[in-house]
């Protein structure tokens, strides 16, 4: 969030020359040309524009200006006919450095600003490598220029603007234990908190193929299939497959079709639920920056859910005879074994019936009788709602038999109160 | 070092003269928070036959916290008071393989104990010999609510056999409770002259109380046995 907010600020400061011209400034930023439908972008949509993925779009298609964000660009001043040049790269203003050494973005007529917008296309890949266009795996900054005399490198107007192409390390140190139909997968979260990770996303795979509970919704990376529709290579020269087989691979690229889970980068571990027991899974986990740039898949470790038995389990298993709750009946009427009124039954029963033998013998009883009973009523609505009122002042009974030593003391000393004022009443 | 133990004694029996200056407001109410390391007794429903709770959470004590408000309604040869009190017992571990052998799950018992109790405190040396230190005794009704976790964080069931229902629930017993505190404004009187100006505070302490709490229904069936006995310590105030 902090270096989304100074990539906000660094954008915000236009420059403006002082050779007579008048004015550029950036009204804003546009995922794609607001003809096509762009929106303008915020700060950490910025952020996570020039990424990987933007980049490898940008070097698949030079030529396609959607794959581009765009500056919304306007210009006060005076107007003729001369031309502007726009330019990406480093010290494109001094005169010494070849301008091969930059970018050419394109040129426009001053004219073309009059009474209108131009929305100037900033292709990452040209950021990170102006004069090649290719994709390098490194975190800098390039500048914007506006020339608007190209033999003398007069700058008009210059903007800087923050890229992040490279990705976190990979996660070290997984670890998967079998839990109930889950696994529990733990990292060593310290050893890439320098690249400022942000997420952690674990992939799950089943016999090579993502797992059932895998869904690339939950992946919080920015692959290239979400920017520019296809998924690139990481030299951007060939396009793979959506979702393959077999992708869970240490050290390999990591496909979100895969991922089971996201945490926070504070997290070093999370437990995957709703697998099956008895089932190998495959998990491996990436790291996640701010630019939403993803590591390489960790290493891949095999992991099965197995049957647990939990401590209400170990200590019935073992003949533990505590129930805390059941009340077939109650349950049935107010329709929640969790209904405050089924509460207070259930504690009447534990205090008041299961401490002497004549309220155990009932609650043997009830407890043969209870479940016909509860299946019959289940079926007629009627005797359902002429139960639910018939057992109010049962409830009520229970809870000021259950609260006796709270509401007690206070009795007696209101009475003793009124007791007293009778007193001062008389004796006035 | 006797001569050590001769001045603390000295300390004690002397009478801080800026307490006895000051004009003392009405005491009437007493509220505490104290801490102390407790283990429940649910293993001993078993007899030694079995230790469900060792098993999974280990013989290992854990801190277990209360608090207490009580009101004196009586004010003569000490105090005596009724009180409401309110705790926090947290217990994780992992929930174990067929083998016996602890999972990657976890599992845990959370205890609520909420009393209410009759509180005396013998504060007789402290108001008419200014010895600062309380002896007092407590006992009352606790009712114990509590409930188990799986591997989920949900509350868990206890099984098919018995319907899937939830182990959750509450249970009964009595608690009393011996303990001694120690004014702490007998060390500083002028600071404790003024924070009663100042909050209405008159007397503040740290103290430390054995716990004696059977919480098993009244020995009734179906219980989960969630007393013990326990070595607290806290601070108290006054007002």
């Amino acid at each position: 969030m902090k270096n989304s907010l100074n990539l906000l600020l660094f954008l915000s400061i236009c420059v403006v020359s002082s050779t007579g011209w008048g004015n550029f400034s950036i009204k804003a930023r546009y995922g794609t040309l607001p003809s096509a439908g762009g929106t303008a972008l915020t700060a950490v949509q910025i952020a996570q524009h020039t990424n990987l993925a933007r980049c490898l779009c940008d070097q698949w298609s030079e030529e396609n200006d959607p794959y581009s964000y765009y500056f919304e660009m306007q210009y006060t001043g005076t107007f003729d006919s001369s031309d502007v040049y726009f330019y990406l790269g480093n010290d494109c203003a001094n005169t010494a450095v070849a301008l091969t050494e930059c970018a050419e973005i394109g040129a426009l007529n001053i004219n073309s600003f009059q009474d209108r917008t131009n929305y100037i296309p900033i292709p990452v890949n040209h950021l990170v490598d102006p004069a090649g266009g290719v994709c390098r795996s490194q975190a800098s900054s390039s500048t914007y220029y506006i020339f608007s005399n190209l033999e003398n490198r007069t700058v008009a107007f210059s903007q800087g603007v923050s890229y992040d192409t490279k990705a976190p390390a990979a996660p070290t140190g997984v670890r998967a234990v079998g839990g109930e139909g889950s696994l529990s997968v733990s990292w060593d979260a310290g050893a890439v908190t320098e690249d400022r990770v942000s997420y952690f996303n674990v992939l799950c795979a089943q016999d090579g193929a993502p797992a059932p509970v895998s869904s690339d919704d939950t992946a919080d990376w920015v692959d290239t299939e979400d920017v520019c529709g296809k998924v690139l290579s990481l030299d951007a020269t060939e396009e793979g497959e959506s979702c393959p087989d077999g992708a869970l691979t240490a050290g390999g690229r990591a496909h979100p079709c895969y991922v089971c889970a996201s945490v926070a980068s504070t997290a070093s571990s999370v437990r995957i639920t709703g697998l099956t027991n008895g089932v190998a899974y495959q998990v491996a986990v990436v790291a996640v920056d701010d630019y939403r740039n993803a590591s390489p898949l960790s290493e891949v470790v095999d992991a099965t859910p197995v049957p647990t038995t939990d401590f209400a389990e170990h200590y019935r298993n073992l003949g533990g005879a505590a129930d805390g709750d059941y009340c077939f009946l109650a349950t049935t009427v107010y329709g929640d074994r969790d209904h405050p009124f089924v509460r207070v039954l259930r504690s009447f029963r534990d205090v008041a019936l299961l401490t002497n033998p004549p309220g155990r013998a009932f609650v043997r009883w009830y407890y043969r009788n209870g479940p016909a009973w509860a299946a019959w009523v289940e079926g007629n609505p009627l005797a359902l709602v002429i139960l639910r009122v018939l057992m109010l002042p049962l409830v009520l009974f229970a809870f000021l038999t259950l609260t006796l030593p709270l509401w007690l003391p206070f009795a007696w000393w209101a009475v003793r109160q009124r007791r007293r004022l009778r007193r001062e009443v008389s004796h006035a | 070092m006797r001569s050590l133990v001769l001045a603390f004694c000295l300390m004690l029996v002397a009478t801080p003269a800026v307490a006895q200056d000051h004009v003392v407001s009405p005491v009437n109410w007493m509220w505490d928070l104290r801490g102390g390391l407790f283990i429940p007794d649910i293993d001993s429903e078993f007899g030694g036959a079995a230790t469900p709770y060792a098993d999974i959470f280990g013989t290992e004590k854990k801190m277990a916290w209360r608090t207490e408000l009580s009101w004196q309604f009586y004010r003569g040869i000490g105090s005596l008071g009724v009180g409401a009190d309110l705790g926090m017992f947290y217990r994780s571990g992992k929930a174990l393989l067929d083998d016996g052998t602890k999972s990657g799950d976890g599992t845990s018992l959370i205890l609520v104990p909420m009393g209410l109790k009759l509180v005396y405190r013998f504060d007789w040396l402290q108001t008419a010999l200014h010895v600062p230190l309380t002896p007092y005794g407590k006992a009352g009704l606790v009712y114990n609510f509590w409930w188990i976790t799986d591997g989920d964080g949900d509350v868990a069931t206890w099984g098919s056999g018995d319907g899937g229902g939830r182990a959750s629930g509450g249970t009964y017993g009595y608690e009393f409770a011996l303990g001694l505190s120690l004014l702490l404004d007998f060390f500083d009187p002028e600071a404790a002259a003024n924070l009663e100006r100042e909050s209405g505070i008159n007397n503040s302490y740290i103290f430390v109380e054995w716990v004696y709490n059977k919480s098993d229904n009244f020995g009734g069936d179906g219980a989960l046995r969630v007393g013990g006995t326990m070595w607290m310590f806290g601070l108290a105030v006054e007002f």
